[in-house]
Protein backbone atom coordinates (compact mmCIF):
# COMPACT_ATOMS: atom_id res chain seq x y z
CA UNK A 1 0.00 0.00 0.00
CA UNK A 2 1.53 3.63 -0.73
CA UNK A 3 0.38 6.49 1.13
CA UNK A 4 -0.35 9.04 0.80
CA UNK A 5 -3.87 8.75 0.34
CA UNK A 6 -5.72 11.15 -0.79
CA UNK A 7 -9.61 11.10 -2.07
CA UNK A 8 -11.56 13.95 -3.85
CA UNK A 9 -15.67 13.33 -3.92
CA UNK A 10 -17.24 14.02 -6.88
CA UNK A 11 -20.19 13.03 -9.17
CA UNK A 12 -18.42 12.19 -11.93
CA UNK A 13 -14.54 10.88 -12.43
CA UNK A 14 -13.35 12.94 -15.50
CA UNK A 15 -10.62 15.11 -13.81
CA UNK A 16 -7.21 14.93 -13.83
CA UNK A 17 -6.33 13.63 -10.83
CA UNK A 18 -3.97 15.72 -8.51
CA UNK A 19 -0.80 14.18 -7.28
CA UNK A 20 -1.45 11.13 -4.49
CA UNK A 21 -5.81 12.15 -5.00
CA UNK A 22 -7.65 9.44 -6.27
CA UNK A 23 -11.72 10.42 -7.36
CA UNK A 24 -14.34 8.86 -5.15
CA UNK A 25 -18.06 9.13 -6.93
CA UNK A 26 -19.85 6.22 -5.46
CA UNK A 27 -23.07 7.00 -3.61
CA UNK A 28 -23.72 3.44 -2.36
CA UNK A 29 -20.96 1.22 -0.50
CA UNK A 30 -17.77 -0.14 -2.41
CA UNK A 31 -15.34 -0.48 -0.01
CA UNK A 32 -13.12 -2.12 -0.99
CA UNK A 33 -12.27 -0.14 -4.53
CA UNK A 34 -8.60 0.35 -5.00
CA UNK A 35 -7.56 3.38 -5.79
CA UNK A 36 -4.85 4.77 -8.16
CA UNK A 37 -2.30 4.44 -5.48
CA UNK A 38 -3.06 1.08 -4.75
CA UNK A 39 -5.25 1.13 -1.34
CA UNK A 40 -8.50 -0.34 -0.97
CA UNK A 41 -11.11 2.38 -0.09
CA UNK A 42 -14.70 3.00 -0.14
CA UNK A 43 -17.86 4.14 1.16
CA UNK A 44 -19.23 2.04 3.57
CA UNK A 45 -22.06 2.99 4.09
CA UNK A 46 -24.92 4.63 1.08
CA UNK A 47 -24.77 8.17 1.26
CA UNK A 48 -27.17 10.97 0.24
CA UNK A 49 -25.30 11.75 -2.39
CA UNK A 50 -22.30 12.88 -4.67
CA UNK A 51 -22.30 16.15 -7.31
CA UNK A 52 -19.82 18.20 -9.50
CA UNK A 53 -19.72 21.61 -8.28
CA UNK A 54 -16.93 22.89 -11.06
CA UNK A 55 -17.01 26.08 -9.24
CA UNK A 56 -13.26 26.05 -8.38
CA UNK A 57 -9.96 25.51 -10.00
CA UNK A 58 -8.27 22.98 -7.17
CA UNK A 59 -9.75 19.63 -8.73
CA UNK A 60 -10.15 18.64 -4.40
CA UNK A 61 -12.45 21.33 -4.29
CA UNK A 62 -14.99 20.50 -7.39
CA UNK A 63 -17.46 17.85 -5.99
CA UNK A 64 -18.56 16.60 -2.84
CA UNK A 65 -20.41 13.92 -1.21
CA UNK A 66 -22.78 14.65 0.96
CA UNK A 67 -24.87 12.71 3.88
CA UNK A 68 -27.72 13.78 5.21
CA UNK A 69 -27.59 14.56 9.07
CA UNK A 70 -30.24 12.22 10.38
CA UNK A 71 -28.00 9.51 9.08
CA UNK A 72 -24.18 8.95 9.00
CA UNK A 73 -21.71 7.21 6.32
CA UNK A 74 -18.42 6.17 6.89
CA UNK A 75 -15.99 6.14 4.33
CA UNK A 76 -12.57 3.66 4.75
CA UNK A 77 -9.11 3.75 3.81
CA UNK A 78 -6.92 0.92 4.50
CA UNK A 79 -3.70 1.55 6.38
CA UNK A 80 -0.23 -0.42 5.01
CA UNK A 81 0.65 -0.59 9.27
CA UNK A 82 -0.86 0.54 12.50
CA UNK A 83 1.29 3.11 14.00
CA UNK A 84 1.02 7.03 13.17
CA UNK A 85 -0.65 8.91 10.52
CA UNK A 86 -2.34 12.63 9.89
CA UNK A 87 -4.70 13.77 7.79
CA UNK A 88 -6.79 16.39 6.13
CA UNK A 89 -10.18 17.22 5.34
CA UNK A 90 -12.08 19.96 3.02
CA UNK A 91 -15.71 19.69 4.67
CA UNK A 92 -17.69 22.46 2.85
CA UNK A 93 -19.16 23.15 -0.48
CA UNK A 94 -18.54 25.61 -3.33
CA UNK A 95 -22.41 26.66 -3.54
CA UNK A 96 -23.77 26.83 0.27
CA UNK A 97 -23.00 27.11 3.92
CA UNK A 98 -23.29 24.01 4.86
CA UNK A 99 -23.45 21.71 8.37
CA UNK A 100 -20.24 19.77 8.70
CA UNK A 101 -19.04 16.99 11.33
CA UNK A 102 -16.59 14.51 10.07
CA UNK A 103 -15.21 12.10 12.73
CA UNK A 104 -11.90 10.27 12.57
CA UNK A 105 -12.30 5.96 13.30
CA UNK A 106 -10.07 3.89 14.48
CA UNK A 107 -11.90 0.41 13.12
CA UNK A 108 -14.51 1.41 15.68
CA UNK A 109 -12.52 4.11 18.10
CA UNK A 110 -13.21 7.12 17.88
CA UNK A 111 -9.88 9.30 17.67
CA UNK A 112 -11.09 12.69 17.20
CA UNK A 113 -14.00 15.12 15.68
CA UNK A 114 -12.16 16.69 12.97
CA UNK A 115 -15.25 19.13 11.60
CA UNK A 116 -18.60 20.12 13.95
CA UNK A 117 -19.10 23.47 12.66
CA UNK A 118 -21.42 25.07 9.76
CA UNK A 119 -19.56 26.95 7.45
CA UNK A 120 -20.29 30.82 7.17
CA UNK A 121 -21.16 30.78 3.34
CA UNK A 122 -20.91 29.07 -0.15
CA UNK A 123 -16.99 28.67 -1.15
CA UNK A 124 -15.41 27.72 2.34
CA UNK A 125 -14.51 24.75 4.01
CA UNK A 126 -13.06 23.35 6.88
CA UNK A 127 -10.07 21.77 7.25
CA UNK A 128 -8.70 18.89 9.76
CA UNK A 129 -7.99 21.20 12.32
CA UNK A 130 -11.30 22.72 12.71
CA UNK A 131 -10.45 25.95 10.62
CA UNK A 132 -12.85 27.36 8.45
CA UNK A 133 -10.78 28.45 5.45
CA UNK A 134 -12.76 31.40 3.77
CA UNK A 135 -11.57 30.61 0.20
CA UNK A 136 -10.56 28.13 -1.97
CA UNK A 137 -6.98 29.82 -2.22
CA UNK A 138 -7.22 29.94 1.75
CA UNK A 139 -7.72 26.27 1.54
CA UNK A 140 -5.37 25.35 -0.93
CA UNK A 141 -2.52 27.39 0.51
CA UNK A 142 -3.38 26.78 4.34
CA UNK A 143 -5.42 23.83 5.22
CA UNK A 144 -3.36 21.96 7.86
CA UNK A 145 -3.03 18.83 8.64
CA UNK A 146 -3.97 17.39 11.80
CA UNK A 147 -2.39 16.15 14.64
CA UNK A 148 -0.80 12.72 14.99
CA UNK A 149 -3.28 9.99 16.11
CA UNK A 150 -1.66 6.48 16.62
CA UNK A 151 -4.03 3.81 15.01
CA UNK A 152 -3.82 0.42 16.88
CA UNK A 153 -5.85 -1.11 13.70
CA UNK A 154 -4.86 -0.88 9.82
CA UNK A 155 -8.79 0.56 9.18
CA UNK A 156 -8.87 4.31 9.00
CA UNK A 157 -12.98 5.89 8.79
CA UNK A 158 -14.06 9.46 8.49
CA UNK A 159 -17.56 9.02 9.25
CA UNK A 160 -19.92 12.32 8.08
CA UNK A 161 -23.20 13.54 9.32
CA UNK A 162 -25.24 12.18 12.25
CA UNK A 163 -25.15 15.12 14.66
CA UNK A 164 -27.06 18.03 13.22
CA UNK A 165 -30.97 17.55 12.53
CA UNK A 166 -31.40 18.57 9.19
CA UNK A 167 -29.27 19.62 6.40
CA UNK A 168 -25.90 17.59 5.62
CA UNK A 169 -22.78 16.80 5.89
CA UNK A 170 -20.82 17.43 2.73
CA UNK A 171 -16.81 16.75 2.31
CA UNK A 172 -14.73 17.81 -0.55
CA UNK A 173 -11.58 16.04 0.20
CA UNK A 174 -10.40 13.37 2.62
CA UNK A 175 -6.39 12.67 2.66
CA UNK A 176 -3.62 10.44 4.72
CA UNK A 177 -0.56 9.80 5.43
CA UNK A 178 2.05 8.28 7.53
CA UNK A 179 3.78 10.74 9.87
CA UNK A 180 7.06 11.37 8.61
CA UNK A 181 5.29 11.72 5.00
CA UNK A 182 6.43 8.23 4.62
CA UNK A 183 4.55 5.75 2.84
CA UNK A 184 4.14 3.33 5.59
CA UNK A 185 5.31 -0.14 4.84
CA UNK A 186 6.01 0.43 1.38
CA UNK A 187 8.44 -1.99 0.78
CA UNK A 188 5.63 -4.86 1.08
CA UNK A 189 5.27 -6.43 -2.28
CA UNK A 190 3.98 -9.22 -3.95
CA UNK A 191 7.23 -11.78 -4.60
CA UNK A 192 7.14 -14.26 -7.21
CA UNK A 193 2.86 -14.02 -6.41
CA UNK A 194 3.07 -15.27 -2.78
CA UNK A 195 -0.35 -14.13 -2.41
CA UNK A 196 -1.79 -15.84 -5.54
CA UNK A 197 -3.10 -18.54 -4.79
CA UNK A 198 -5.13 -19.89 -8.40
CA UNK A 199 -8.12 -21.07 -6.20
CA UNK A 200 -11.35 -21.47 -7.62
CA UNK A 201 -15.24 -20.19 -6.23
CA UNK A 202 -15.01 -23.54 -4.25
CA UNK A 203 -16.69 -26.44 -5.29
CA UNK A 204 -19.46 -26.98 -7.99
CA UNK A 205 -22.67 -28.06 -6.46
CA UNK A 206 -25.11 -29.25 -8.78
CA UNK B 1 -39.56 -13.63 1.16
CA UNK B 2 -37.39 -15.00 3.98
CA UNK B 3 -34.84 -12.80 6.03
CA UNK B 4 -32.57 -15.63 4.45
CA UNK B 5 -33.34 -14.50 1.14
CA UNK B 6 -32.84 -10.27 1.95
CA UNK B 7 -29.24 -12.25 3.47
CA UNK B 8 -28.54 -14.03 0.20
CA UNK B 9 -29.30 -11.08 -1.64
CA UNK B 10 -26.56 -8.85 0.20
CA UNK B 11 -24.11 -11.74 0.04
CA UNK B 12 -24.70 -11.58 -3.60
CA UNK B 13 -23.75 -7.56 -3.42
CA UNK B 14 -20.78 -7.94 -1.77
CA UNK B 15 -19.63 -10.97 -4.33
CA UNK B 16 -20.74 -8.56 -7.58
CA UNK B 17 -18.17 -6.04 -5.41
CA UNK B 18 -15.30 -8.57 -5.40
CA UNK B 19 -15.65 -9.66 -8.98
CA UNK B 20 -17.93 -7.13 -11.17
CA UNK B 21 -16.67 -3.91 -9.17
CA UNK B 22 -13.21 -5.40 -8.87
CA UNK B 23 -13.12 -6.04 -12.54
CA UNK B 24 -14.11 -2.36 -13.29
CA UNK B 25 -11.53 -1.08 -11.04
CA UNK B 26 -9.40 -3.00 -12.13
CA UNK B 27 -9.84 -1.57 -15.83
CA UNK B 28 -9.94 1.68 -14.82
CA UNK B 29 -6.75 1.57 -13.07
CA UNK B 30 -5.20 0.51 -15.34
CA UNK B 31 -6.04 3.44 -18.11
CA UNK B 32 -5.10 5.41 -15.48
CA UNK B 33 -1.45 4.24 -14.67
CA UNK B 34 -1.09 4.15 -18.55
CA UNK B 35 -2.14 7.62 -18.67
CA UNK B 36 -0.01 8.41 -15.76
CA UNK B 37 3.36 6.33 -17.80
CA UNK B 38 2.34 8.35 -20.77
CA UNK B 39 2.57 11.01 -19.19
CA UNK B 40 5.81 10.47 -16.91
CA UNK B 41 3.88 11.51 -14.15
CA UNK B 42 4.95 10.45 -11.11
CA UNK B 43 8.23 9.05 -11.51
CA UNK B 44 8.95 5.66 -12.36
CA UNK B 45 9.29 4.40 -9.33
CA UNK B 46 6.61 5.79 -7.62
CA UNK B 47 4.01 4.41 -10.44
CA UNK B 48 5.35 1.24 -10.17
CA UNK B 49 4.37 0.92 -6.48
CA UNK B 50 1.45 2.27 -7.43
CA UNK B 51 1.13 -1.26 -10.09
CA UNK B 52 2.36 -3.31 -7.64
CA UNK B 53 -0.02 -2.15 -4.49
CA UNK B 54 -2.91 -2.09 -7.02
CA UNK B 55 -2.32 -5.63 -7.68
CA UNK B 56 -2.06 -6.40 -4.13
CA UNK B 57 -5.45 -4.81 -3.19
CA UNK B 58 -6.84 -6.65 -6.36
CA UNK B 59 -5.47 -10.17 -4.87
CA UNK B 60 -6.62 -9.66 -1.34
CA UNK B 61 -10.11 -8.69 -2.59
CA UNK B 62 -10.33 -11.92 -4.95
CA UNK B 63 -8.83 -14.00 -2.04
CA UNK B 64 -11.62 -13.18 0.03
CA UNK B 65 -14.42 -13.53 -1.60
CA UNK B 66 -13.04 -16.59 -2.89
CA UNK B 67 -11.99 -17.81 0.43
CA UNK B 68 -15.41 -16.91 1.92
CA UNK B 69 -17.29 -18.84 -1.23
CA UNK B 70 -15.16 -21.82 -0.55
CA UNK B 71 -15.91 -21.87 3.14
CA UNK B 72 -19.96 -21.47 3.10
CA UNK B 73 -20.73 -22.88 0.11
CA UNK B 74 -23.95 -23.59 0.30
CA UNK B 75 -24.68 -20.04 1.26
CA UNK B 76 -23.02 -18.75 -1.68
CA UNK B 77 -24.72 -21.17 -4.35
CA UNK B 78 -28.07 -19.66 -2.95
CA UNK B 79 -26.65 -16.24 -3.30
CA UNK B 80 -25.65 -16.41 -6.98
CA UNK B 81 -28.66 -18.56 -7.69
CA UNK B 82 -30.83 -14.83 -7.40
CA UNK B 83 -29.74 -14.20 -11.00
CA UNK B 84 -29.60 -17.95 -12.08
CA UNK B 85 -26.05 -18.92 -12.08
CA UNK B 86 -23.83 -21.23 -10.30
CA UNK B 87 -20.57 -21.50 -8.34
CA UNK B 88 -19.21 -22.93 -11.72
CA UNK B 89 -20.44 -19.41 -12.92
CA UNK B 90 -18.53 -17.29 -10.81
CA UNK B 91 -15.24 -18.83 -11.27
CA UNK B 92 -15.97 -18.94 -15.48
CA UNK B 93 -16.33 -15.20 -14.77
CA UNK B 94 -13.63 -14.55 -12.17
CA UNK B 95 -11.12 -16.30 -14.62
CA UNK B 96 -9.56 -13.54 -16.76
CA UNK B 97 -9.54 -11.84 -13.34
CA UNK B 98 -7.33 -13.53 -11.41
CA UNK B 99 -5.13 -14.18 -14.61
CA UNK B 100 -4.39 -10.45 -15.01
CA UNK B 101 -4.01 -9.89 -11.05
CA UNK B 102 -1.29 -13.04 -11.13
CA UNK B 103 0.62 -11.23 -14.27
CA UNK B 104 0.09 -7.83 -13.25
CA UNK B 105 1.79 -9.00 -9.89
CA UNK B 106 5.11 -10.30 -11.41
CA UNK B 107 5.36 -7.40 -14.21
CA UNK B 108 8.45 -5.51 -14.98
CA UNK B 109 7.13 -2.12 -13.48
CA UNK B 110 10.96 -0.48 -13.77
CA UNK B 111 10.05 1.53 -16.24
CA UNK B 112 7.21 3.39 -18.53
CA UNK B 113 7.03 1.37 -20.89
CA UNK B 114 6.92 -1.77 -19.19
CA UNK B 115 4.44 -0.37 -16.78
CA UNK B 116 2.04 0.58 -20.39
CA UNK B 117 2.57 -2.70 -21.10
CA UNK B 118 1.46 -4.54 -18.06
CA UNK B 119 -1.40 -1.67 -18.00
CA UNK B 120 -2.05 -2.94 -22.04
CA UNK B 121 -2.27 -6.90 -20.85
CA UNK B 122 -4.50 -5.84 -17.49
CA UNK B 123 -7.30 -4.17 -20.43
CA UNK B 124 -6.84 -7.13 -22.85
CA UNK B 125 -7.37 -9.40 -20.38
CA UNK B 126 -10.38 -8.24 -18.02
CA UNK B 127 -13.65 -7.73 -19.06
CA UNK B 128 -15.06 -4.15 -19.34
CA UNK B 129 -18.16 -4.33 -17.17
CA UNK B 130 -21.00 -1.88 -18.85
CA UNK B 131 -22.46 0.86 -17.18
CA UNK B 132 -26.06 2.73 -17.50
CA UNK B 133 -23.94 5.75 -16.13
CA UNK B 134 -20.62 4.91 -18.45
CA UNK B 135 -21.65 8.13 -20.43
CA UNK B 136 -22.80 10.57 -17.38
CA UNK B 137 -20.60 13.63 -17.28
CA UNK B 138 -22.76 14.93 -14.41
CA UNK B 139 -26.16 15.04 -12.68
Amino acid sequence: MALPQGIYFRGSDNQTDPSNYDAEIATTANYPRTSAQGNSVGWEDALSGAVDRDATTDVRLKGIAFSNNSTAARFRIDLPATGDYKVRVAAGDSSFGQQCYVELYDTTTQKAILVDALTSAAGKWIDATGVERTSEADWVSNNALSTAYTFASTILRFKIGFKFQGGNTTIAAAYVEAVGGGGGDTNARLIGGDLLQPLGFGRLVC
Amino acid sequence: VSAQAFDNLNLLLQLLQATRNLARDMVQNANTHKAMANAQNPDVVTLGRFVTDSATSYNRILSTAKTWVQNNNAQATAAVGLIGATIADLNAYTAPIQTAITNLSSADVSTYAAIISACNSVLATVPSPNSVFAGLQSF
